[in-house]
């Protein structure tokens, strides 16, 4: 029986506004995604010293194309799961390339935990688990900006007469928990890593295993109420962007719960009873968790192309395929 | 205060064909411990990021854009992605009357400035 949550939180943004809001916009981003297209080709043609124009572009037209299947009514499960794909081989490209030339990149925590939990909620756990790896590398390197800035921070914050905020990382520490517990370990050095972790989500992830089916709903339930919290549909001005605390920002990613569906997707992949419980932000079409991964994944024939080429681009891209296609 | 900002590290000065862009935040109200930046600001590559993706977007009052300013937009994200794209920034404390009172009656202005 479903437990209903106390206090659940109602979503920011309904899903018959957010059909609604698509569709004003189809127009634009059918527009945008033949430009990203094009883009693409242009660096087929003419590739530069970094893939980063096409991997953009791909990223790109794989979450306007989201949109628009949801605002043309013909939204399936497989475009989730195919999204999974273009996002692994995003953040798998731009963290090689950051690895590659050790340099610090502009940005890489929200990204790379995105990554992650729509890999691990699209059952992709080989691709989850490279992705931490990586990002674990470029952790141990220190190459990630915001590293630097928390422990300027802590030190400020030790004096004080100096007033310092800082927010903490969400999505990212939660991520890294998951693979943590995945992998058996109790917890992640957060502090040696000079990264600030939200508790909650930190208690949640390590909670993920619990056979406690209280406890488990409880989380569950906690969860939504956080991806509500920290989610804005419509970011206008500066305080509403994932630097400033919200982590969802954007219509279709405030009522798709992606980190709740890995959540469950990794007690699901130990076989471990999945809570139910009654939430506001599971009680819609983006809400639902689709225990069924698919054994015949659908690409797109861009896709396939861009990964072809990337292959063909460097040596270091050879595993590509394989990681994408045959063992995600 | 031209001249005083002379007296700070020269940057190079910019070619034609780069990109100059300012941010100015005031402070108001506290002369003594003005508050620093917000962690948004102080992270300048993700700041600039932010603002391009909006303008490229059109959120906001941004207006919508032709193809060959989006493509300059894209392209410029790109070159921030591969860092290839460098930020300076520069901190000026004054008070709102703008008598620099907020050195403590110094004659010149706080200033920091980062590479």
């Amino acid at each position: 029986m479903a437990v209903e949550c106390n206090n659940p939180r109602q979503p920011k943004i309904e899903f018959a506004v957010l059909l609604e809001y698509l569709a004003t916009r189809s127009d634009r981003v059918d527009h945008m995604i033949q430009r990203s297209h094009r883009r693409m080709a242009d660096w087929y043609q003419a590739p530069g010293p970094t893939p980063t124009k096409a991997i953009r572009a791909a990223e790109y037209i794989s979450e306007a194309e989201i949109g628009l299947a949801l605002a043309d009514q013909r939204f399936h499960l497989g475009q989730l799961f195919a999204h999974a794909a273009i996002s692994f081989l995003v953040d798998y490209s731009r963290n090689l390339t950051r690895l590659d030339g050790s340099r610090k990149g502009p940005v890489g925590l929200w990204s790379n935990a995105f990554a992650i939990v729509d890999c691990l909620s699209a059952g992709r756990f080989n691709n989850a688990q490279i992705l931490r790896d990586q990002a674990v590398q470029l952790l141990n390197q220190r190459a990630y900006k915001a590293q630097e800035l928390y422990a300027e921070d802590l030190e400020l914050q030790k004096d004080p007469e100096n007033y310092v905020e800082i927010i903490p990382q969400r999505l990212f520490v939660f991520a890294h928990e998951l693979m943590g517990q995945r992998a058996g370990q109790e917890k992640q050095p957060w502090e040696i890593w000079d990264i600030v972790g939200d508790q909650d989500y930190i208690k949640a992830a390590r909670a993920v295993y619990t056979e406690d089916m209280d406890e488990a709903a409880q989380t569950l339930c906690q969860l939504c109420n956080l991806h509500v919290q920290y989610s804005n549909p419509f970011p206008a001005d500066d305080e509403n962007d994932h630097l400033i605390g919200f982590e969802f920002d954007t219509p279709i990613r405030a009522i798709w719960p992606t980190e709740i569906f890995a959540w469950l997707r990794l007690r699901q992949e130990r076989g471990l009873p999945l809570p139910e419980v009654e939430h506001p932000l599971l009680d819609q079409p983006l809400g639902r968790f689709e225990p069924n991964i698919p054994t015949q994944w659908e690409y797109k024939p861009w896709f396939v192309e861009l990964v072809q080429k990337l292959v063909a681009y460097h040596p270091r891209y050879a595993d590509l395929p394989r990681m994408v296609f045959e063992q995600p | 205060m031209l001249a005083q900002i002379r007296t700070v590290d020269p940057p190079p000065p910019p070619s034609a064909g780069d990109f100059v862009a300012f941010e100015v935040k005031s402070t108001l109200g506290a002369l003594d411990n003005p508050p620093g930046l917000s962690r948004a600001q102080r992270d300048r590559e993700v700041f600039v990021e932010t603002r391009l993706k909006r303008a490229l977007e059109g959120s906001g009052s941004y207006p919508a854009l032709s193809d060959a300013d989006a493509d300059f937009i894209e392209d410029a994200l790109s070159a921030l992605e591969d860092s290839a794209m460098h930020f300076r920034k520069i901190g000026i404390r004054m008070d709102h009357s703008g008598a620099l009172a907020s050195t403590g009656g110094k004659p010149a202005m706080e200033m920091t400035a980062w590479q």
